[in-house]
Order: structure tokens, then C-alpha cells, then sequence
């Protein structure tokens, strides 16, 4: 113990006497250390940390799928009953769906997320509220389910924290009782939930096949996803078989919890991590091949050491406490960076990953960072101690004063981590490529609309308050004739289904005059109701026929919009103009009593809805004035600043309804910015890691050839005197680095040609092999090593044989 | 075949000049042996790798045949140096890491020899200095004689027509020394030219002419 003491005493005051190699070698562990608990603790908080619920791993979301398990779609009811009533592995089982609620009375009117689920939610959650209980099955009923569970953070900021349960609360209109106050930080199962209310089925309201539910149950102990899964798939074939006309080709999908949260982003990170991991090998081996580059200088000193009786294993040991003192440096310089870097992450992309608030860098991070110091210190420090102990004495003595053979042989190592640097760095850089040119390419695409100068606020009326569809309407009008008329508005318009926001809604449809075959379905459709000028505001391109005008409306005749692809769909020979279709929605017939007719007017251009890296769909659009909506999203397209748009907004709601909350407000190019801030952020990371990797390559191949100028010296100099040109001495120094660089982009090429694999379901529109990618690649480093022999070639030759043939 | 008229050779020391020649005038015919002889720091390393033209930072003339050295830009130099003059070094300066075979090849390589022509050489010449069995040895197998032995081969292998050597004997064995110098009189009996600088009486006893220098004179 206290040899090692001594030992990492003079280890440190050796560091200490050499300055410039000590912060070159921390500054370059701290890079690497510091790029891996960066990514480490993202990792962390999203795919390591338990998730706030007891036995988390049980709970796990219930989809309707296909037949074979692929896609995924909400569940029906029906389906949700049958399942829930049949199957043996759930403890307990909820369907629920998100809402919103207008919270009124006492301050301003307030719009909050919200769930309606069934009975057992809480007992899938497994959290019991802070204060009071959850709704009981009694409760979970038409009519007896005016009551409510309410976020701790509602709690504080409406209600001042005082006493709760067992008071009335206004939500829609209508007066819910508080039954629960849930503890802080619970925000089961998503973000931003503030209200906990009874879903209250009534099955006899919806027909088999209509599905708006989400479901999620706990696992009974004991019961796999395996055999969970099967039973599911199980009961979904008898539903089939007791209803085909509605559930033709359908399935249960289960998917963790953890799954459903960080699916997409699991496997981008684990490529990050991956990245990170390379970049600490590269600094490894330029810390490595830093310390073989001492060892000439070090060599009297071992050997002094060995002569007065030191062991291979004291000598060891003497080398390693040096290297771990750099690791522990670089760890903790390491740590400091992934700090800040962890917040700038956040800061410049903070829609990239789910709940970016719980990353952070915790005892886990630090603890995790320490123990990747030391082993780093281990493993770049036990190559050089291990090769610099080895020479025997007598062997050492003789070299240390002739040019030394031994370190011909450190030379071959050191080329050895050269080559493996220029693999590393060649596997990440391709990597990094690949994915910046599918983002790029995503990035290019275009989404069929114009999402500059436009905002957008959605706006849900409670039904308790307009309870008449045409009041409804009426509201809606009134809004938008008030947003038209405020400054800086060029455009207004009104929309159910905007793109990027708020998903999709699909409807069947039939065309008149081509009945449907027995036993297929209707064609379908995404379905937008929108009030006049919705393209015009949103810079969609009206290909054919015209938009809607005011004076489409509930008396006048039943008109749709299509867009190109449902034209090429159905009318690949014909102009669709003047053809006619019917949606027949239960609402529609319920508001007209019978399905209206509707003659198309116009072929507007395709969009895309949620991803730009989607398909485009068959969309079909109806005048909003013909059915009217209690939910529809305003946007405005204005010259002004989108805070100054918003307010308008604002300000014109307030005027009409001192109740009516507006709910996120947003610019629409965040909205589209927000669907591609997974890939902006892997990409981002990946670009910053292989700029590192490339600064750390040049760093390691310029001290390697320097180090190897240095040792040949006197070889340069034999060659010099036997006749060689200083061209030839430019070209053997150059061609020694570029004879390393072609090894190490050999075996990268081939490493990144298996790597890539792993990225496929990540690339847009590039093959894991683009050949651009790698060639690219490999060129650029290339000539970043090229660069790196530059200056030791210019060294080497311009040396003076004189002097170097001095030495004898 | 060389004539130096007045070489000076200085280096800086502060303000001033140390100088390591001083009006050093010699004239070496074809065929001689010379040897250069001198105490320690004398300058004779200095004059051998003057003439050898490795060192460019001289005054005064050095004439190789007709041509004026001393006119001439650095690698106009290296041309007639590379075909006209060979090395022999006092610690022989092999590469390590090459075979015998490969060491002598690089004079070769750097003259633009043709790969076929290169073989037939180097074979030629292991034969000629009986070390056809040590081709494919590295350095450090040899004694201090054989790669010595090694080095005068290389120095000759591009066929010069004046070989320098700085104390080629300095590093061995009174015997072994004996072999060398016998091989450098059989070279000169051959017509090469041959100019060492030496410590020992009985090697420059080989050579027919002595040049003497003391602190950067020349001394008769
Ligand atoms: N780069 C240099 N800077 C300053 N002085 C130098 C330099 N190189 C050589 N000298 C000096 O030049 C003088 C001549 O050196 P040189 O090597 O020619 O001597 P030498 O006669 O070959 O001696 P030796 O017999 O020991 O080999 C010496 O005094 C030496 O110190
Ligand atoms: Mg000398």
C-alpha cells in the first residue's frame, strides 16, 4: 500500500515536471471520457434508471394490430372488453384516451391534458395519489363520473396547495368532484397530464371496428411478454372468428412501457454510444502511443531501476500509477464537460428525446465515468508498461546507446495504434456520414405546404357549454372573422386536422356509382374539415377546380376537396372534378339524417401529416361549415412575429368566450422542426463526435510520425549520404503514413461495411453501403493523414546528414 | 581529379567565427590513396564531408574534374556525388532493419537502377567480397568486421570512382582493421580512387600520400 502511495506520488510528480505531455494526455482523455458520460447519462435516465412505478417492467401497452403483429392502431372497445374479460396474464388492464379540459373559474380559463380511463388504471400505474384515492369501477360509469384525480403540479398552481379533495372543480363546463391529488412527478403515462377522470364506456354506443382507446395492463408475476403476447394473439383469433365482417386480419401488439417511451430512440443511442465508445479508443491510443513515445526517454531510467534491483512488476506498476493519475485527471476534467455538454444538448434540441428533465448527471453517471477513468488508465498504460519492462538489461544498456533496435519494435506498435485509429475514426466518420446524408435528404423533402409565417393555437370548446353542433360552428366563425381582422394577418383559416400536430383521422368513404364489392372494404381516406382560405394559409397549391368559399355552408349543396394522390387512386383516367362521393359519417347522418352527397370541386396537391418521411395518403376535405367540430386548430399565416400572431389569437378567443382557453400556441416550422429533432440530434452528436475523432486522429498521426522523423534520424541521414534526394526522404515519410492510412481504412472499410448494418431502419433514402459515403470518407481521411506527415516529412527532409552521421 | 583552393569553413560562435578550416588548398589525383590524418577535432571529419559534398557552408573553390564545385546548386552537387563518390563510416551505419542484401541495394535504388541490373550488382559484388552466405542476415548478426565488411561493399556498389571513408577502422579489431585496408589497396590497385581519414600510422602506411591537420591548417 504504501509502495503504491510512493509510486502515484512520483507519478504525479513526474506529470507535474512535464507539463505539455501531461495536458495533452488529459485534455485528450477528457474528450473521450467526457463524450461517454455525456451520452452515458442520456442513456442512463432513459434506458437504465428504473421508471417511477412499481415493477415498471410489468406494465406494458396493449395495441390493436395486424394479424401479424405489425402495425399498430388504436383499440376498439369492444375489442378492449373482450380481451379484458378473456385473457389470464393481465393483473389488471385499462383503456383510456387522451383529452383535454377547460378548466374554468377563479383565474384564467386554463386548457390541460387530460385521461379518461377505465377503473384499473391506478392499478396498472401501481402509484396510489398523494392525497385521497383513485375512481372506483362504481365511478366508472355514465353518469356517476363527475369525479377527478388531479396532478400535484395543478394542485399548487391553481388551487395554492390548500385542501382539495371533496371540492367541486369546473372542467368543460361541468362540476367534477376531486376525489385524488396524485404525488409530484407522477405523470403517468406521458408527460403533462394534469386531470385523471373515469373513461365511463358505454359499449352500446359504438359499433364493433370503431377504436379511438389506448390500453395498457400489468403483467401477473411470472407471466412473460412472450406468453402474454400469445394469449393476446389467441383471443384476437377468436374475435375473428366471431365477428368476420369487423375484425377481419386483426391482433394484439404488446409493448413495454420503456419500449413505448424510448423506442425510437433506443437504438440511435445505442449508436451514439457505440460513437463515443470509438472516440475513447481513439484517445486511448494517442495517450498510449503518447507514453511508447516517452518510453525512449524513460528507457536509462527503467533500466537504472532495474539494476538496482526493481521487479518487472515494480517497474509495471511505477508506469501504470502515472497513467492512472492521467485517468482519474481526464475523468474528472471528462465529468465537467459532459456536464455543460449535457446542457447545451438539451438547450439546442430539447424536443429530441423523451423527458429530456430527467437527464442529468447523477451518482450513477459519476460513479459509472470513475470506474471507465481507471480502466481507461489500465488499458492505455498497460501496453507501454508492459513493452518498455520487457527488454532485458543488458539489452536495454547496449540500445540506449546505440540507435535503438528495441524501439523499432515500439515503432511497430506505435503503427499498430495508428492503424487502429484511422479504423476507428474511418467506422465513426462513415457512420456519421451515412446519417447526416439521410438527414439531409429528409430535410429536402418537401411537405406540400409552406410552414414559414404560419402559427397555429388548437381550441376545444366544451360540450357541456356548446352543446349544439351549429353553436359550435358559430363560435369557430366568429373566431376567424375576428383573427382576419386583427394587423399583421394575411391569411386565417380553420382546420380539424392540421399537419405535424395532432395525428390523423382516417374515414371510409364510397364513391357514387362504384358499389363496393361484398366482402372488401370501403377505400378511405384521411378526413380534415376546414373553414375557407386553408390552403391559401398553409401555401397548399389548388391543382384543379376551387377552394371552399363562405358560401359553402350547411344549406347550400355537399362539396369535397381531394388531393392528387386520392385522385391517381381512384381517377387515374378521368377528371375527378364533378364527381360525387359520400362519407357518411354516424355524426353526419346523425346531423343531416341521411349520408350527404358531395360533389368534388377541387384537387388540391399532396401533403405530408406526421412525418416528412411519410407516404403520402389519400386526403379527402370537407367544408367545416357543413360539419361542424368542437375541437378545431386555428392558423394564421402574418407578417408579424408568431408571439404578436398568437396574441392576436389570444386576445380575438377572449373577447368571444372569457372561458375559452387556447391550447398550444405554437409556430407551425417548430412543429415540423419538432418531427425531425430525433434525427437532428443524433446527427448533430454524431458530426460533433467524429470532429473529435478526426482532431484526435490528426493529434495521434502527427505525434506517431514525428516520433518516427525522430528515431530515423539517423537512418535519414545514412540515406542522405548514400545518395538520397530530399524528395525521396519527403517521399519514404509520406509514404509510410499513407501505407498506415491505407491499412486503417482498409480494416475500417470492412468494419464499417458490418457497423452500417445496424443503421439501416435509421437511413432514409441511403444505403448502408453508399458508396459516396464511404469513398468520401476514406479520401478525407486520406488526406487528414496526409496532412499529419506533413510537417514531420518536411522535418525529415531537411535533415542534415552531417549531423545526424555526427553521432557515431 | 579534385582540387580545393582555399576552403574555409566556419561556424557562428556569438559574434564571432570558430573556424574549423582555414585556407585548406589540396589537390587529389585519380588513382591516389590518400590518407588524412590529425588530432582529435582537428577538422578532418569536416574536409572528407566537404569533399564528400554533404556540407554546403564553405568558402573557396572545389574543383571535381572540370567542374566547379562551388558554382553549382545543392542538387546539381548531389548528381556527380551520387555518380561518382561512396561512403565507408566509422560505425559502419547500416540499417538495421534491412538484410545485407537490402543494404546494399539502396545505393541502387536511389540511382534509378533497373530492378534486374540492381540483383545482378549487388550479387556480383556479394561474390566479390565473399559474403554471398551472409545476404539475408540482418546487421546485428554480424561482427563488427562483417558489417564494416559490409559498409566498404555498399560504398562501392554504384561503382564509384573515389571512395571516402572517416576512420573505417576506428571500431575494430587490429585484424579485422588489417582486412579492410587490405581490401581499400586492392580497390585503389584497381583504379578507385580512395581518400580516409585515419588515427592509425600503419593503415595510412597503405595509402602512398599523408595529409596532415592541426586545428584547421594544413601542415606538411
Ligand atoms: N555543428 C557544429 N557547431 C560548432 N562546432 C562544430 C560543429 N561540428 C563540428 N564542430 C567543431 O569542428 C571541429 C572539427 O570537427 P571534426 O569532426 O571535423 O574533427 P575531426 O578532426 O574529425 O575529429 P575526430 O578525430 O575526433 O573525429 C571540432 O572542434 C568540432 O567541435
Ligand atoms: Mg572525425
Amino acid at each position: 500500500m504504501e509502495n503504491i502511495l510512493r509510486d502515484l506520488r512520483y507519478g504525479c510528480r513526474m506529470l507535474w515536471k512535464n507539463p505539455g505531455y501531461t495536458i495533452i494526455a488529459v485534455l485528450t482523455l477528457a474528450l473521450g471520457i467526457g463524450a461517454n458520460a455525456a451520452v452515458f447519462s442520456v442513456v442512463n435516465a432513459l434506458l437504465l434508471r428504473p421508471m417511477p412505478y412499481p415493477n415498471f417492467e410489468r406494465i406494458t401497452y396493449v395495441w390493436a394490430s395486424d394479424s401479424n403483429g405489425e402495425n399498430r392502431f388504436s383499440v376498439s372497445p369492444h375489442n378492449y372488453t373482450d380481451l379484458r374479460a378473456r385473457n389470464q396474464s393481465f393483473e389488471s388492464y385499462t383503456a383510456f384516451h387522451y383529452t383535454s379540459a377547460a378548466l374554468t373559474g377563479g383565474g384564467n380559463p386554463e386548457s390541460l391534458s387530460a385521461i379518461n380511463a377505465s377503473a384499473e388504471f391506478g392499478k396498472v400505474a401501481g402509484v396510489q395519489p398523494l392525497q385521497g384515492r383513485w375512481f372506483t369501477a362504481e365511478e366508472d360509469v355514465p353518469g356517476k363520473n363527475l369525479v377527478a384525480v388531479i396532478s400535484y403540479g395543478l394542485w399548487q398552481r391553481r388551487f395554492g396547495g390548500k385542501e382539495i379533495v371533496g371540492q367541486n372543480i369546473q372542467l368543460n363546463g361541468e362540476s367534477f368532484a376531486v376525489i385524488g391529488v396524485m404525488p409530484k412527478g407522477f405523470n403517468f403515462p406521458s408527460d403533462s397530464i394534469e386531470i385523471w377522470k373515469p373513461l365511463a364506456l358505454d359499449l352500446s354506443k359504438y359499433q364493433r371496428g370503431t377504436s379511438f382507446l389506448q390500453s395498457m395492463a400489468r403483467l401477473k408475476p411470472g407471466v412473460s411478454y412472450p406468453q402474454a403476447q400469445a394469449e393476446a394473439m389467441g383471443i384476437a383469433k377468436q374475435i375473428e372468428r366471431e365477428n368476420p365482417n369487423t375484425d377481419r386480419d386483426n391482433g394484439f401488439k404488446l409493448n413495454s412501457l420503456r419500449e413505448e417511451l424510448v423506442g425510437e430512440i433506443e437504438r440511435p443511442l445505442w449508436i451514439l454510444f457505440g460513437a463515443v465508445v470509438l472516440v475513447l479508443l481513439i484517445a486511448c491510443v494517442n495517450v498510449a502511443s503518447l507514453l511508447l513515445g516517452r518510453a525512449t526517454v524513460r528507457w536509462k531510467e527503467i533500466s537504472v531501476r532495474a539494476a538496482l534491483g526493481a521487479s518487472r512488476w515494480n517497474l509495471i506498476r511505477l508506469m501504470l500509477s502515472e497513467s492512472l493519475v492521467l485517468g482519474v485527471l481526464g475523468g474528472m476534467l471528462g465529468l465537467l464537460l459532459a456536464a455543460f455538454g449535457v446542457e447545451w444538448l438539451i438547450k439546442i434540441n430539447p424536443d429530441a428525446v423523451p423527458n429530456p428533465d430527467e437527464i442529468s448527471i447523477d451518482r450513477i453517471v459519476v460513479g459509472f465515468t470513475m470506474l471507465m477513468s481507471v480502466v481507461t488508465g489500465i488499458v492505455f498504460g498497460a501496453l507501454p508498461a508492459w513493452q518498455l519492462t520487457k527488454t532485458n538489461l543488458s539489452q536495454a544498456m547496449r540500445e540506449s546507446s546505440r540507435s535503438a533496435s528495441g524501439s523499432a519494435k515500439l515503432t511497430v506498435i506505435r503503427n499498430g495504434l495508428v492503424v487502429l485509429e484511422i479504423a476507428a475514426s474511418l467506422v465513426l466518420l462513415v457512420t456519421a456520414g451515412l446519417l447526416l446524408k439521410s438527414f439531409w435528404k429528409v430535410l429536402e423533402i418537401n411537405p406540400g405546404f409552406r410552414a414559414e409565417n404560419v402559427v397555429k393555437a388548437d381550441i376545444s370548446l366544451p360540450r357541456a357549454k356548446y352543446k349544439d353542433p351549429w353553436q359550435q360552428a358559430d363560435f369557430f366563425r366568429r373566431a376567424l372573422e375576428g383573427v382576419r381582422a386583427m394587423p399583421g394577418v394575411q391569411t386565417a383559416s380553420l382546420t380539424t386536422i392540421l399537419p405535424f400536430n395532432n395525428g390523423r383521422r382516417a374515414t371510409s368513404f364510397n364513391i357514387e356509382g362504384r358499389p363496393v364489392a361484398p366482402n372488401t372494404d370501403p377505400p378511405d381516406a384521411d378526413n380534415h374539415e376546414i373553414s375557407s382560405e386553408y390552403f391559401k394559409t398553409l401555401g397548399i397549391p389548388i391543382r384543379a377546380g376551387r377552394d371552399f368559399t363562405d358560401a359553402d355552408v350547411r344549406t347550400s349543396a355537399g362539396v369535397v376537396i381531394i388531393n392528387e394522390q386520392l385522385a391517381k387512386l381512384h381517377w387515374p383516367n378521368e377528371n375527378p372534378i364533378g364527381k360525387r362521393l359520400t362519407v357518411g359519417s354516424p355524426e353526419e347522418v346523425q346531423m343531416y339524417g341521411k349520408p350527404v352527397s358531395r360533389e368534388i370541386v377541387g384537387i388540391i396537391g399532396n401533403v405530408k401529416l406526421l412525418n416528412l418521411t411519410d407516404e403520402f395518403n389519400p386526403e379527402l376535405y370537407i367544408p367545416a361549415a357543413q360539419m361542424p367540430n368542437s375541437w378545431m386548430t386555428l392558423v394564421v399565416r402574418g407578417k408579424a412575429a408568431p408571439e404578436s400572431l398568437i396574441n392576436s389569437i389570444r386576445q380575438v378567443v377572449h373577447s368571444i368566450d372569457p372561458d375559452q382557453p387556447i391550447r398550444r400556441p405554437l409556430a407551425l416550422e417548430t412543429m415540423v422542426a419538432r418531427s425531425v429533432a430525433p434525427q437532428r440530434f443524433v446527427a448533430t452528436l454524431l458530426m460533433v463526435f467524429a470532429g473529435l475523432a478526426i482532431v484526435l486522429a490528426v493529434v495521434g498521426i502527427y505525434g506517431v510520425m514525428n516520433y518516427v522523423v525522430t528515431q530515423r534520424t539517423q537512418e535519414i541521414g545514412i540515406r542522405l549520404a548514400l545518395g538520397a534526394q530530399r524528395g525521396d526522404v519527403l517521399r519514404m515519410v509520406i509514404g509510410q503514413g499513407m501505407k498506415l492510412a491505407g491499412i486503417g481504412i482498409g480494416i475500417g472499410l470492412i468494419a464499417a461495411f458490418g457497423v452500417s448494418r445496424l443503421l439501416t431502419k435509421l437511413l432514409f433514402e441511403v444505403s448502408p453501403t453508399d458508396t459516396m459515403a464511404y469513398a468520401g470518407v476514406s479520401v478525407l481521411l486520406a488526406a487528414v493523414v496526409l496532412l499529419a506527415c506533413l510537417i514531420p516529412a518536411r522535418r525529415a527532409s531537411n535533415v542534415d546528414p552531417m549531423i545526424a552521421l555526427r553521432c557515431e | 581529379m579534385i582540387r580545393l583552393e582555399n576552403i574555409e569553413k566556419y561556424y557562428p560562435q556569438g559574434l564571432q567565427k570558430y573556424y574549423v578550416l582555414r585556407r585548406v588548398s589540396i589537390e587529389i589525383k585519380e588513382g591516389e590513396f590518400v590518407s588524412i590524418m590529425g588530432p582529435s577535432g582537428a577538422g578532418k571529419s569536416t574536409l572528407l564531408h566537404i569533399i564528400g559534398m554533404h556540407d554546403a557552408g564553405w568558402d573557396g573553390e572545389y574543383y571535381f574534374g572540370d567542374v566547379a564545385i562551388h558554382k553549382m546548386k545543392p542538387k546539381d552537387r548531389a548528381e556527380i556525388r551520387n555518380r561518382n563518390i561512396g561512403f565507408v563510416f566509422q560505425s559502419y551505419h547500416l540499417l538495421d532493419h534491412l538484410t545485407v542484401y537490402e543494404n546494399l541495394e539502396i545505393p541502387l535504388s536511389y540511382r534509378d537502377v533497373k530492378k534486374s541490373e540492381r540483383e545482378a550488382i549487388v550479387g556480383d559484388v556479394l561474390d566479390k567480397f565473399n559474403i554471398v552466405g551472409k545476404k539475408d542476415l540482418y546487421p546485428n548478426q554480424l561482427s563488427g568486421g562483417q558489417q564494416q565488411l559490409v559498409g566498404v561493399a555498399r560504398a562501392v556498389i554504384a561503382n564509384p570512382k573515389i571512395i571516402l571513408a572517416d576512420e573505417p577502422t576506428g571500431n575494430l579489431h587490429s585484424s579485422q582493421g588489417k582486412e579492410i585496408m587490405e581490401l581499400f589497396k586492392r580497390l585503389n590497385d584497381e583504379g578507385t580512387t580512395i581518400v580516409q581519414v585515419t588515427h592509425s600510422d600503419v593503415n595510412a602506411a597503405y595509402g602512398n600520400r599523408i595529409i596532415n591537420l592541426a586545428d584547421g591548417w594544413l601542415k606538411d
